[in-house]
């Protein structure tokens, strides 16, 4: 999550109104990051078709970290600011509510490419543990 | 700034009528946010859809990662491969005069 410094703050930054326009960015990107907690980040809009209802349903994981600082009195002759931050928002489908008249139901989404991911990186550590012990065995 | 120091946080979305019954869906949230404020992680997840039929009979209806679930069998798999493989191939232990170079 880098962005580069908007006009507006770069300005503000000559004139020594840094600290202002920073914690107000801070502010808006925390307030971004919280709505990530809402139920709506986690259960799309539903899309009708015909009499069928389904709402796609992810789950959601973000990650955010920022900090600021100041040194020697903050001011533009003889000292010095900053501030940095970074993060990330990962989302992943997990299932589709489907209703209908006639009922409820919930299908699951599955991700092949996680689940080969895990047996592979399993199988690899079980093979590479009995090759050591093996190995040991002999010496 | 709102108070989140509640780590988990259940919340209900908007009931929504489809045919004669009601749908609520719900969501869990974890939220680690360091108290001195500088960031934090969020892990929100889908929990369980509320039915409520039009004779008032309310069930609720689980939502299951099946890749997550898959995910933490094939671990369990792992580990107790692991552990058999510790008890079938372990080196034999050293007697006497049979010192290990």
């Amino acid at each position: 999550m880098t962005e580069e410094q908007p006009v507006e703050e770069k300005a503000a930054q000559d004139k020594g109104e840094f600290t202002n326009v920073s914690v107000d960015t801070l502010q808006a990107t925390m307030e971004k990051f919280l709505d990530t907690a809402n139920v709506k980040a986690v259960f799309a809009k539903p899309i009708q078709q015909g009499d069928t209802t389904i709402i796609t349903c992810s789950e959601v994981m973000a990650v955010l970290g920022f900090g600021v600082g100041e040194c020697c009195g903050g001011d533009a002759t003889n000292g010095g600011h900053g501030s940095g931050g970074g993060g990330r928002t990962f989302a992943r489908p997990v299932a589709a509510i489907i209703a209908s008249p006639a009922g409820v139901t919930i299908q699951p989404i599955m991700d092949p490419t996680k689940l080969w991911i895990a047996a592979l990186t399993t199988l690899g550590f079980m093979f590479a543990m009995m090759g050591r012990m093996r190995r040991g065995r002999r010496h | 700034m709102p108070d989140f120091s509640t780590l988990f946080v259940t919340q209900e979305g908007e009931p929504l009528q489809v045919g004669d019954q009601t749908i609520t869906v719900i969501s869990r949230a974890l939220r680690v946010l360091p108290h001195w404020g500088f960031g934090g992680v969020v892990w929100n997840r889908p929990v369980a859809v509320k039915i409520q039929t039009a004779s008032g009979v309310e069930h609720i209806l689980p939502v299951v990662d099946e890749t997550r679930r898959r995910q933490l069998i094939i671990l369990a798999f792992g580990l107790a491969g692991a552990i058999l493989i510790s008890l079938f191939f372990r080196p034999p232990a050293i007697t006497a005069g049979h010192v290990k170079k």
